[in-house]
């Protein structure tokens, strides 16, 4: 039995194939698309932190609670071993979410929603675990350190790239 | 009995179309649930990023009402303002978190988180959702996504993955491979790349050389910068992609439309390490 509506496998010489185009313009992304999948990014990332969260701020009202009462809990490191401890957590999960994203999908969710993605500048390839530890945390660290010039470079480049990209010599595309 | 779909027609809607045609039940995939957090956390972050600027344009708006009108409210008796800003707050949220997850599964079938990871819902015995369908979908939401352990154990007992919501309006939310991989296509459309590539099936190309391949397309294309290629080089790119589509010959295809079909072949193969997305096979 076969459907009136679903074409068999297509063989060789049955149409002519239509001549391609480059599927719409790349161009550099710009500073607000980047900006805007950043805060999205940051709301995900808040989301994913949410279990250290919520242990965080318990131990720290335990902590509070017995500290009260007096006894070996007053001078505890408790308070300062859950800071670390959520910190840590939280630059963990955001260098595996940047790095896994980056290397599989090639963009964040943020970047994907507009239809960006984190290119390697020099064969426009996606970048792997060290090109996003330096981009998300060495680059970004320099950039946020001169009072946040290294983003707005972004703003007034030609190619858009700010001192992270430059330092991890990668490049933000978007498909208009 | 197995169909290959036309790769032009390529839309779940088709493929439930074919279904009601055939009096036939269509065999989806269900949703893996990472993959519904991931999207679900995805939603949430919009829906923060859109109230964060409501928010902002709302506490301009209140406190320099509240300045001028203060009198008024406080002559109605104690914490009237309050319960106001409150209750507006909690209008506000409800109106933009509930309205999003409607409009657009009643509309599209997918939010947009659901559709980066390939995910859409997709009612049992309809051909598409109803309105009620995904106002008792959101409403179950409340339970499913704030309480999150009834909803996963419904997630882990049913077998089409439901959770409490798909449960009552009939519905389920489904996952295909290729709807996923469609994000990620640079040089050409997904309808084209499918196109080509039932048309000529390319060989399996080694890693290295669809690198160095993707390094020349990217300066050729994309970045169109750094050296110039000379005619010779062209020629010598065209056999290299010609030894990996032979059949690109007999279809006279010219050379533009060969390199760009082929460093989308690379792209989906190599550079995110995957198959390249096959018709799926259904019914």
């Amino acid at each position: 039995m076969t459907s009136p509506i679903i074409p068999g496998p297509l063989t060789a010489g049955e149409f002519q194939l239509p001549k391609l185009e480059m599927a719409g313009a790349v161009v550099p992304g710009g500073f607000w698309y980047r900006f805007l999948a950043l805060v999205i990014d940051s709301f995900i990332l808040g989301f994913l932190n949410a279990p250290f969260t919520i242990f965080y701020y318990a131990a720290l009202f335990g902590y509070g609670y017995l500290a009260r009462r007096g006894g070996e809990f007053a001078g505890s490191v408790l308070p300062i071993f859950a800071t670390i401890l959520l910190y840590g957590a939280s630059v963990v999960i955001r260098f595996f979410y940047f790095a896994w994203f980056y290397k599989n999908k090639g963009a964040t969710p943020g970047k994907m929603i507009f239809r960006m993605r984190v290119i390697n500048f020099e064969n426009g390839q996606n970048i792997g675990y060290g090109k996003t530890f330096l981009r998300e945390f060495v680059g970004k660290f320099c950039s946020a350190l001169i009072l946040g010039i290294g983003f707005l470079m972004v703003g007034f480049r030609q190619d858009k790239r700010g001192l992270h990209d430059l330092i991890a010599n990668t490049q933000v595309i978007r498909r208009v | 009995m197995t169909f290959v779909q036309n790769p032009a027609e390529s839309s779940y809607g088709s493929y439930n179309r074919i279904a009601l045609f055939e009096g036939a039940s269509v065999k989806y995939n269900p949703a893996p649930l990472m993959k519904r957090i991931i999207s679900y956390s995805v939603d949430m972050a919009i829906i923060m990023a859109v109230l964060y600027v409501f928010y902002i344009v709302f506490f301009v708006l209140i406190f320099s009402g509240a300045a001028i009108y203060s009198k008024l409210f406080y002559y109605r008796g104690g914490d009237f303002m309050l319960f106001v800003i409150l209750g507006l707050f909690l209008l506000s949220f409800l109106l933009i978190y509930d309205g999003y997850f409607i409009y657009f599964e009643y509309k599209k079938g997918f939010t947009l988180g659901k559709k980066l990871f390939g995910l859409r819902v997709v009612a049992l015995n309809k051909p598409r959702l109803t309105l009620s369908q995904c106002v008792l979908r959101d409403l179950f939401r409340i339970i499913d996504c704030l309480l999150i352990v009834p909803g996963l154990l419904s997630i882990a007992l049913t077998k089409k993955h439901q959770r409490l919501g798909d449960l009552v309006a009939g519905t389920w939310v489904v996952y295909s491979r290729r709807k996923e991989a469609e994000g990620s296509f640079i040089y050409v459309t997904p309808e084209q790349y499918h196109l080509y590539f039932e048309a000529l099936r390319p060989a399996v190309v080694p890693e290295d050389e669809s690198q160095s391949f993707l390094a020349f397309s990217h300066s050729e294309f994309i970045s169109k910068r750094g050296r110039t290629w000379t005619p010779g080089e062209y020629q010598e790119w065209e056999n290299f992609v010609l030894h990996y589509v032979p059949q690109a010959k007999a279809r006279g295809l010219d050379r533009n439309s060969l390199f760009l079909f082929f460093a989308e072949y690379c792209l989906q193969t190599v550079n995110l390490r995957k198959k390249p997305p096959q018709p799926e096979v259904k019914l």
